[in-house]
């Protein structure tokens, strides 16, 4: 099992330390293009880890959303292609994103000074309780 | 409707809990040579038996990988329901640059605290008896960001050189830390040259006398030499005097557990 499971852990333990007096129905999730991050193997760890705390019925939703950086030396906004990255480089971004920071640059002026706007890595966005 | 936060907090204790002594080495000022005494520490910890891990925490700058001799072409860390660190001699090493790879790697403000978060969360430590972190200098994002995640951190080793402007800051930074109920466990003085009465030099410009001196290093031209390769690193002269403060270290563990 790979390390998405260890992300699972902090969001499932999160859900059920905030919520522990209400019944959890759902839950959304969305999750950055740079961390790229395998919905499949998230989505079971996630149903996996409620199942082991007891929660059979937790819905997921998983939404994904487009990575979108800005340059803080220039002002540039620009959305990166990070599969063109390479495979070696973007096991490197999946592990920790902001090892993007070493590969990438700003566009326009060549700083790697830029703020990851949107589409970082997983996010909680929502829990629904009864 | 409770706030979401950062699901990320909800885990970062639970990966050290069966971590037994967490020691952050910190100091005020850069260049006092903190990250040779804390891999040394913690090679001493190994020597006498302890599991040991060593978190670099000096994100923007990692370089305790550099003083072990890690290659980072063949060694990585093992993905396993998270990321589990390689061993080095015995040592587990847990730093950013294995995903960096020494390239210039400029981060501030919020991606300092999602890269401390990342790693933290990921990281399994399993069962070891200490873990000894390199914290960048100064006493900003990372090193707030590891006091307020991990709650009381109680055993930090501050780092200075003899000269006012390393000894003021790190006194001041003692006192701060008594004051909100961190125990330091004591002072390492580095880089000594000079043959005088030296706890006293300190003590004068201090001119307080509760900070505990963990012990004294000479200034050891072998050092630099032995960088990169840990079997030459246990042969200098430093790595005796890093015995003595060992000593003291668990010594002082000791006492507060009784
Ligand atoms: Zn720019």
């Amino acid at each position: 099992m790979v390390h998405e499971w260890a992300l699972a852990e902090a969001v499932v333990r999160h859900v059920i330390d905030i919520y522990s007096d209400k019944k959890i129905r759902e839950i959304r999730i969305g999750l950055g293009e740079l961390q790229n991050i395998d919905e499949n193997i998230l989505l079971f760890s996630l149903k996996e880890l409620f199942k082991l705390n007891g929660l059979e019925n937790v819905s997921i939703h998983v939404r994904k959303i487009p990575l979108t950086l800005l340059c803080r030396s220039c002002g540039f906004e620009w959305k990166p292609d990070i599969s063109k990255l390479g495979e070696e480089i973007i096991e490197m971004i999946h592990f920790i994103p902001e090892a993007v920071h070493s590969y990438i640059r700003c566009p326009r002026c060549n700083s790697g000074d830029f703020e990851i706007i949107s589409g970082r890595g997983v996010y909680l966005e929502e829990v629904v309780v009864e | 409707m409770t706030a979401i936060k950062d699901p990320r907090l909800s885990i970062i204790r639970e990966r050290i809990r069966n971590v037994k002594h967490v020691i952050p080495v910190a100091s005020y000022k850069g260049g006092v040579g903190k990250t040779i005494v804390t891999a040394l520490i913690a090679l001493k910890l190994r020597d006498r038996g302890f599991r040991t891990g060593i978190l670099d925490l000096d994100l923007t700058n990692p370089s305790i990988h550099t003083v072990l001799g890690v290659d980072l072409d063949t060694i990585k860390p093992e993905e396993e329901r998270g990321v589990v660190p390689p061993e080095i001699q015995g040592v587990k090493l847990m730093t950013l640059a294995y995903y960096t790879r020494e390239r210039p790697t400029p981060l501030r403000g919020m991606d300092l605290v999602n890269a401390f978060r990342e790693l933290m969360s990921i990281t399994l430590w399993g069962y070891i008896d200490f873990l000894l972190i390199d914290t960048p200098p100064g006493f900003s994002d990372v090193i707030l960001e590891l006091s307020n995640t991990l709650g009381r951190i109680s055993n930090p080793i501050l780092v200075s050189i003899l000269s006012k402007l390393s000894i003021k800051p790190t006194i001041n930074l003692y006192k701060y830390m008594k004051e909100i109920r961190i125990e330091p466990l004591g002072v390492v003085l580095n880089m000594i040259s000079e043959e005088e009465d030296l706890k006293k030099t300190f003590f004068e410009t201090a001119s307080i006398e509760d900070i505990r001196i963990l012990g004294l290093m000479r200034r050891d031209p072998e050092i630099e030499k032995a960088i990169g390769s840990i079997n030459d690193l246990k042969r200098t002269k430093a790595y005796e005097e890093i015995g003595e403060i060992v000593r003291e270290v668990l010594k002082i563990i000791e006492s507060r557990r009784s």
